[in-house]
């Protein structure tokens, strides 16, 4: 393999599409080329850049496009024929052939009626139903088990206990950040060590910033608590987008009537004063130590 | 093998009007579908519009899939057409970046993506606004078709094989697009990596 024959395939090598023999050529030839190696080094660099640049998906936005296809859905199958028109529509062509084709269609539909009335209840609408297993019952019959959900509404305050189990359960959602977010929204509508609990839980475990931007504002209510704050300074120390850290510092050190005297916490701004990569998170800090009377720095 | 197989079976329930088949097969794609609309189009709108045309179109399709190709290279050549009539529309591509609000006002995401990213190299936290500025300019700067291979190969993972079916084109087409995305990468992107 040449030089210039392993520079136009490091992208293709990154990226595993090279073939076989060829990657085993360039492997090779890198190994001993130290120019091809280079800039192999180089390519890796620019992947990696471009891997930051990723434009982010704002948090709400995937929840708002299911709950509209949701919407538009529901209409088009309100619209479009179902398998039923379907039907009627492709037994239309002549006259004679109409009705005598509804004849026999109503024929077909009294004896399957009358079939399917003696051996089989519906289920009650909008329940959902799927087939565990399928095995031999006693005197020689089928026997089917059946797992069935039914759906219910449940409706109250947000603080009301029935729907704040609901909402605390969704709030833990792990497949649906839209979920999470709405029930997020809902439980800083409403107060008490469950909501608090509900709400640090989000704070220190949803791997969705906005989400935890979310907790962080209902939180606000109990930032004086002891259990909150502790929770907020290892979110201080830990989380890893500097917007959330940030904003700990704000619920930390909310304003100067309402400073509680801690000089543990004067103590972890310092700390983030000296340690801090974040531009922005050290302009809270300072802000808060401002606030607090208390120096940017430890001695 | 078998998520192939869980994967046809929900399509022919989907087929035969199971909604909530549907709705399962629309969740094990829907995310990388927005996703790969936001990164082209760098518009949460216009990825809204491709979402929802993207799966009414599978909506509206489903029955006449033929397992003649595999459902997603299916759903991503509509995707794709979808985006590439959104770049080509419009031309300008240069869009307001994702943003965050705080208590200080609206930050860009991107800047702070590269800061938390970059906090052992000081130099190239300083170098951060210009990479991100020059990335958006040399996104800006590919064919519709370049922009959308090297989106699916470098972000979605998707394998030039993939991604030349989903183009309706081969994969050398596929593979000549991407090296023709990388070659202006590099170039735009030397003096900074």
């Amino acid at each position: 393999m040449t030089c210039q024959q392993a520079q136009e395939s490091l992208s293709l090598y990154l990226y595993g599409e090279m073939e076989f023999s060829l990657e085993e050529e360039f492997e090779q030839h890198t190994a001993h080329c130290a120019l091809c190696a280079d800039a192999l080094a180089h390519e890796r660099k620019w992947h990696v850049v471009m891997n930051d640049a990723q434009a982010g998906v704002p948090f709400d936005l995937l929840s708002q496009c299911r709950r509209e296809l949701s919407r538009e859905l529901e209409a088009e199958s309100r619209s479009a024929p179902g398998p039923w028109g379907r039907f009627l529509e492709s037994i239309r062509p002549t006259r004679w052939s109409m009705q005598l084709a509804s004849a026999a269609l109503l024929v077909c539909v009294g004896f399957s009626a009358a079939f399917m009335l003696q051996r089989w209840e519906p289920p009650s609408s909008g329940v959902m139903s799927k087939v565990r297993s399928i095995g031999r019952g006693p005197n020689g019959n089928v026997e089917i088990a059946v797992d069935e959900v039914h759906p219910r509404k449940v409706s109250g305050r947000a603080d009301d206990p029935s729907v704040l189990r609901y909402l605390i359960e969704a709030s833990r959602d792990a497949d649906d950040p839209g979920l999470r977010a709405e029930s997020v929204d809902w439980l800083n509508k409403s107060t008490g060590p469950d909501v608090r609990d509900a709400l640090l839980y989000s704070l220190e475990h949803d791997p969705n910033t906005g989400i935890r931007s979310k907790a962080l504002e209902g939180l606000g209510r109990f930032s004086n608590d002891q259990i909150a704050r502790r929770s907020l300074v290892s979110v201080l120390e830990h989380d890893q987008d500097p917007a959330i850290r940030g904003q700990a510092i704000d619920l930390l050190v909310p304003g100067r009537n309402a400073i509680p005297n801690s000089p543990q916490i004067a103590g972890k701004l310092q700390e983030v004063m000296a340690s801090e990569p974040d531009g922005y998170v050290r302009q809270r800090a300072q802000r808060a130590l401002q606030v607090m009377n208390a120096s940017y720095e430890t001695y | 093998m078998a998520e192939r197989n869980d994967e046809s079976a929900l399509i022919r329930a989907a087929q035969g009007g199971d909604a909530d088949a549907f709705e399962r097969l629309v969740r094990s794609y829907d995310q990388s579908v927005l996703r790969l609309a936001m990164n082209l189009l760098r518009s949460p709108e216009d990825a809204r519009d491709v979402y929802q045309e993207a799966f009414l179109r599978v909506f509206r399709n489903l029955h006449s899939f033929r397992f003649d190709c595999s459902f997603s290279t299916w759903l991503y050549r509509i995707v794709s057409n979808l985006c590439l009539d959104q770049l080509r529309k419009r031309k300008v591509r240069k869009e307001e970046p994702a943003s965050l609000v705080t208590s200080e006002g609206q930050l860009d995401r991107f800047e702070f993506v590269a800061e938390e990213r970059a906090d052992v190299d000081p130099q190239r936290r300083l170098m951060s606004a210009q990479i991100n500025s020059r990335v958006s300019e040399v996104l800006g700067s590919l064919t519709a078709r370049e922009r959308l291979v090297f989106e699916m190969r470098h972000y979605q993972g998707m394998r030039l094989r993939s991604i030349g079916e989903a183009l309706g084109t081969t994969e050398e087409a596929a593979k000549n697009c991407l090296f023709r995305a990388t070659q202006k990468m590099r170039a735009a992107l030397g003096d900074f990596v």
